[in-house]
């Protein structure tokens, strides 16, 4: 009888320490948010929808979803929220030594071909960049629905545009492209097109609208969702959600639109640093409640 | 094969145990590892008043294992009884509640509420190797073990457990007060007090500087440990803790001395599939040797 022997197959993906890299470039792309390029000294190869974690040494360290990748080149957005985020904001400057670990969780899946569709609300947008350039290099047409509040706070699209094609950009203000929200501009690419599949970011009770949308027209649907993360590696428990007991930094933090949609903690509740529920006010993501 | 084991009074479905601190926050998840194929889950320990634990990076992970200092993050023992009592609604395997405090006084405080809400056993976390004030603290006064054991046992009827400390020169004196003082079993061992620093920033990695070391590494340090405990102690029932992540570790540590096996960091490596992989590489094992039920491999390695 043979014994299944698994001792050299320890945890594959699992890196150590931190990874470092240069900083090659900030840019403001609206009041809130800002685009860090970083040059990583090592390839990480994150897949669409993974997150880092990212070490500000001495503040603290938080989970950033890498917005795009190209051969160690890693494109960060990221909106002052809170304390990390406003210490990027502050002080990180080109030339800077950075430091990230990951990548980690489970992102979007990529199946090839067909047609999919994007939707994005605000700075949601941010995943949602190296999952077109994936999709596209797989082979898929791809279409996207961008929400922002107002023109003052959206984010340049210019390089979501060289992986799509047809983009509708709403804005509930009105001053940027049909008056709405994400889901809206989503309804009339919706209403006009099959989808193989729809993905979603943004805020909690946005990607609860569009799942619910999806499902009822029979579309299969994943989105990226969010929690306050510790380990980021699936031992600590900080970031599940009931009542599945899903663990967003190792299951997800991509999930598909069934199971959203039995997240009863979902819009509803998210984990303070105590491990106790703390009521999520009007959908908004955890993350802007970063101490 | 029947894989169950009789542990301290209470039956688990076979010998691996989802240790304390790894996912033991809420029911939800608690289910999900029994799903996994746990014997008996652990939780994450819980404190009196809630703690938000240290801040970020309270994990970095080593070319030999895991560093963390989560800081003891609990909601506090109001708030996690009524997860307990939710657990133990939907679990049908036994929970083993976690707990830790600055005193005996606390400790019983906390052992009482684990078993109002429900808990089959208590284990008192007293080698926390990073918390000031509590867990290793306590654990490493065998006088002071004594007074608190005694203490827990007067007042609740569940078995009660303590977790020990790798950190010490040895633990056998430590584990000798508890069991004197009436202590139904052993966890051995907790992390071991470790550090590590990060040569461009050229300072210690985690926000607490020390934390506590698991995974590979801290694998022979616990077969020691349990080896230890069971050449002194015997027939005191032993969760051996640490390192496992095939079933050869777990073996290893049923053979030193354990009854029953914990499974933590293994987790980050293999996934929750770890507890399946388990059962069916010590199945294999078992058959392969002849034997009939994992009880008879604890402590085979002791001539």
């Amino acid at each position: 009888m043979r014994i299944t022997d698994v001792s050299s197959t320890i945890f594959p993906g699992v890196e150590t320490l931190h990874v470092k890299g240069v900083v090659k470039s900030v840019e403001t792309l609206n009041r809130k948010v800002k685009l860090f390029q970083i040059m990583l000294e090592k390839d990480i190869r994150p897949s669409p929808g993974q997150f880092i974690m990212f070490w500000a040494p001495g503040v603290g360290e938080i989970p950033l979803s890498v917005s795009d990748y190209v051969e160690g080149l890693l494109d960060l957005v990221v909106a002052r929220v809170g304390r990390v985020t406003g210490w990027m904001h502050d002080n990180v400057k080109l030339g800077d030594l950075v430091a990230v670990r990951g990548p980690y969780g489970r992102g979007f899946t990529v199946s090839g071909g067909g047609r999919c569709l994007l939707v994005a609300g605000g700075v949601g947008l941010a995943p949602l960049v190296l999952l077109a350039r994936r999709l596209s290099e797989a082979g898929s047409i791809v279409d996207a629905a961008a929400g922002f509040k107002c023109a003052e706070e959206s984010l340049p699209l210019d390089k979501l545009k060289r992986f799509t094609d047809q983009l509708i950009i709403a804005s509930e203000a009105g001053d940027l492209g049909i008056k709405g929200t994400a889901l809206d501009a989503a309804r009339r690419l919706l209403d006009s097109n099959h989808y193989d599949m729809v993905y979603v970011c943004g805020r909690e009770a946005m990607i609860l609208a569009v799942v619910k949308e999806c499902v009822s027209r029979g579309l299969k649907c994943e989105a990226s969702l969010e929690r306050l993360m510790k380990c980021g590696v699936g031992l600590c428990g900080a970031c599940v959600i009931d009542p599945l007991g899903v663990r967003v930094c190792r299951d997800g933090p991509v999930f598909n639109g069934d199971d959203i949609l039995k997240m009863s903690d979902l819009g509803r509740y998210w984990r303070g640093p105590s491990g106790a529920k703390v009521p999520l006010k009007g959908g908004v993501s955890a993350f802007e409640y970063e101490d | 094969l029947n894989m169950r084991i009789k542990f301290a009074g209470m039956t688990f479905q076979n010998p691996f145990v989802l240790a304390s601190g790894i996912l033991g926050v809420s029911a939800s998840l608690l289910k999900r590892v029994e799903t996994a194929g746990a014997g008996a889950v652990t939780t994450k320990t819980v404190t009196r008043k809630p703690r938000s634990g240290y801040r970020n990076p309270v994990v970095v992970e080593l070319e030999y294992g895991l560093l963390n200092a989560i800081g003891l993050s609990n909601p506090g023992v109001e708030e996690f009884s009524k997860e307990v009592a939710e657990a133990k609604k939907i679990l049908s395997i036994p929970l083993i509640a976690s707990v830790t405090g600055s005193s005996g006084g606390e400790m019983v405080e906390l052992a009482t509420a684990m078993e109002a809400a429900g808990a089959d056993a208590v284990e008192l976390n007293l080698s926390c190797p990073h918390v000031k004030g509590h867990g290793l603290e306590l654990g490493h006064d065998p006088g002071v073990v004594r007074e608190v054991v005694s203490a827990v046992k007067s007042v609740v009827k569940i078995p009660v457990l303590v977790k020990l400390s790798p950190s010490l020169p040895s633990l056998v004196p430590i584990a000798e007060k508890a069991v004197e003082a009436g202590a139904d079993g052993v966890v051995a061992v907790n992390t071991i007090r470790a550090m590590a620093i990060d040569v461009d920033f050229r300072r210690p990695v985690l926000t607490s500087v020390y934390g506590g070391l698991s995974g590979p590494a801290l694998h022979p340090i616990a077969v020691r440990c349990v080896y230890e405990v069971y050449e002194a102690l015997g027939d005191v029932p032993i969760i051996g803790v640490g390192g496992v992540i095939t079933w050869r570790d777990a073996v290893e540590l049923m053979l030193a001395g354990a009854r029953a096996v914990g499974v933590g960091t293994g987790i980050m490596y293999r996934g929750l599939e770890i507890f399946r992989e388990l059962r069916k590489g010590l199945e294999a094992y078992m058959e392969k040797y002849g034997f009939t039920t994992p009880e008879e491999l604890v402590g085979a390695a002791h001539k």
